[in-house]
């Protein structure tokens, strides 16, 4: 008789376990990916996109790249590409601040002039993201970034001393994305 | 089957049921984040807002009790300029400041509205140039300031998940110089380009400090 309460009691544990579990698991979501634009780069003549996979409910890694040309009619190349760990602060997105710790590599070529820009940034943004419908999202990022710039003019690798906004010193990182999550 | 074997199954049943109900609990912690109950006592922040002003931004926050905090804060500027023909500026700021923050939600510890007195320790060292329009030769100066500014901010704190924090805040600060040293002139003889940068809010004068902060506890 004892047996038979101990295993009706672990029964309805076990099942009040699962029954928890499935709970929490509805509100995990079913699209893990996420493309996104930021549609602000084509003001300054920039293609900037982003690719987010989650890792978790509340993680993901966000890996980004830009190319600026057409502005510029092949006076200067930009080009960029980085990635990003976030964490959002609501355990389940839906809409929520995130952090999102980066690092990037920025090449900037001038071809009249010969020489090349290369960029190391480590950065930091904070954000928020928000959800339409299903598939719709949007995000705003803004933080600071420490850029480590040397240039080459064909005499090997010089690093630059002067502050130099985007290529070399404190700098910031911002933008406005829409995307698509699938 | 004999009365032995039963108990046996029974035992290895209960056995299988144990497992799969600490494994089930130990799947649904790693899921529940909002029943975190530990105790955060230190916060790190950077701010957002500083890179504006080319300035990176630390803070450290403490608690000393549910509503009470000491935060201390670190920045640092800089910017460099080499202009050719000794036209070379040369900006470094450092900026330490201690918070002190009282929370006026009684009910969660740690976040709601505060007020914030506090006191910031500035020090700059400035190199700049002056080109004489008559004779057109160019002088290099520097000059370091120290300052030391009294302040008193009001702001919110939120916290998400006892993990994350954002915390915004405006404050009003005035300054007083400590030391000024300059390599060229006399006090009496400050080019007028520089007395400008002499009243700089962070070591003679009056400003404002917006911040937003975005925060991990531990």
């Amino acid at each position: 008789m004892k047996l038979k309460i101990v295993l009706i009691f672990l029964s309805g544990l076990y099942s009040f376990n699962l029954l928890a579990q499935g709970r929490a698991s509805l509100y995990k979501s079913d699209y893990g990916k996420n493309i996104k634009w930021n549609p602000l780069s084509l003001s300054i003549g920039s293609l900037s996109l982003q690719y987010e996979r989650f890792i978790d409910t509340d993680k993901s890694v966000c890996t980004f790249g830009y190319i600026a040309n057409f502005a510029y009619s092949n006076e200067i190349i930009v080009a960029g590409i980085g990635v990003g760990y976030r964490s959002y602060f609501n355990d389940v997105f839906v809409k929520s601040f995130f952090a999102e710790p980066f690092v990037k590599y920025q090449y900037i070529t001038i071809p009249g002039a010969g020489g090349t820009f290369n960029t190391l940034s480590v950065g930091f943004t904070g954000g928020r993201k928000w959800l339409f419908g299903k598939h719709l999202t949007s995000e705003i990022y803004f933080g600071p970034s420490y850029n480590f710039g040397s240039i080459n003019e064909g005499n090997g690798s010089v690093n630059i001393p002067d502050w130099f906004g985007p290529v070399n010193g404190i700098w910031v990182r911002g933008g406005l994305n829409v995307g698509w999550r699938y | 089957m004999d009365g032995g074997t039963n108990m046996q199954r029974i035992k290895i049943y209960l056995v299988f049921c144990l497992c799969l109900f600490v494994l089930q609990t130990k799947g649904q912690r790693t899921i529940n984040y909002n029943q975190d109950s530990v105790v955060r006592k230190h916060a790190l922040k950077i701010n957002l807002l500083s890179p504006l002003s080319l300035t990176l931004n630390l803070a450290h926050e403490i608690k000393l009790s549910p509503h009470q905090s000491m935060q201390q804060v670190l920045a640092y500027t800089y910017f460099y300029s080499d202009g050719g023909n000794k036209k070379i500026t040369d900006f470094k700021g450092i900026y330490y400041t201690l918070d002190y923050r009282i929370y006026r939600n009684n009910k969660k510890a740690w976040q709601g509205r505060y007020l914030n007195p506090y006191i910031r320790y500035n020090y700059i060292n400035h190199k700049y140039y002056i080109t004489d329009t008559t004779t057109n030769v160019t002088k290099n100066y520097q000059e370091k300031l120290q300052g030391l500014s009294i302040g008193f901010a009001w702001g919110k704190q939120k916290i998400y998940r006892n993990k994350f924090l954002i915390d915004y805040s405006i404050g009003i600060f005035a300054s007083l110089p400590l030391n000024r040293y300059q390599s060229e002139g006399t006090p009496t003889e400050i080019p007028v380009d520089a007395f400008v940068f002499y009243n700089s809010p962070f070591t003679d004068g009056v400003g404002i400090r917006p911040v937003l902060r975005f925060g991990y506890l531990f």
